[in-house]
């Protein structure tokens, strides 16, 4: 069931789209121009480019929490937010073991935030269920 | 926490949205404090009681409550 949002929420998702937009059209943009990785000051800056939008996610997240007027609603995504922060935690450690000791493939750091992503998703998911 | 919200919203036929919209929360934060999955903080118990115009006792019922024992009057030290 669609749930109407709080003020809060719809300011979170003003904010959100916009820089998830930002974030797609860097990533697209930045790789063809940096041929080959290079070590250069350049390439280091162009290359943390797409980094800056998923930053400003994480801020509106943090706003979110200040500007939630909703105790329940706030409560709700600190849980989704610990269960993104410990998927990740849990994944990154699990799979930093298996690259150093069983030589698994590496883990691309920056998958982290899509999977946080997906966790707090799933995290909301069964916070929608749980308090149905 | 045990609550008499759904009778007290029921006697004065407000739905969870019209009781959410007097207290300024969603109505999911009624829905969830209504169903006990959610423990109101204090500032939005008092809220609550003001609403129904009753003792916050009157509407939450902790377990503490239900089996508080009679320690007999107290005496000055």
């Amino acid at each position: 069931m669609n749930q109407p949002k709080s003020p809060a929420m719809r300011r979170l998702m003003r904010r959100f789209w916009p820089l998830m937009a930002a974030y797609v059209v860097l990533l697209l943009s930045v790789g063809p121009i940096i041929d080959a990785p290079t070590a250069s000051l350049g390439a280091y800056l162009l290359a943390g480019l797409p980094a800056l939008p998923l930053v400003g996610i994480i801020v509106s997240l943090a706003l979110y929490l200040l500007e939630e007027a909703d105790e329940f609603l706030k409560v709700r995504m600190v849980e989704a937010l610990l269960w993104g922060l410990g998927a990740i935690l849990v994944i990154s450690t699990v799979w930093g073991f298996l690259e150093s000791l069983a030589g698994a493939p590496q883990l691309p750091l920056h998958w982290l935030f899509p999977i946080f992503c997906v966790a707090m998703g799933l995290a909301d998911l069964l916070a929608r269920w749980r308090y149905r | 926490m045990r609550n008499q919200l759904k009778v007290l919203r029921a006697e004065r036929d407000w739905s969870q949205g019209e009781l959410a919209q007097r207290l300024g929360v969603s109505r999911q934060s009624v829905n969830a404090i209504e169903t006990g999955k959610y423990d109101p903080s204090l500032p939005l118990a008092f809220r609550i009681a003001r609403v129904f115009n009753l003792p916050i006792e009157a509407i939450f019922d902790d377990d503490a409550t239900a089996e508080a024992v009679d320690i007999g009057p107290l005496r000055p030290r």
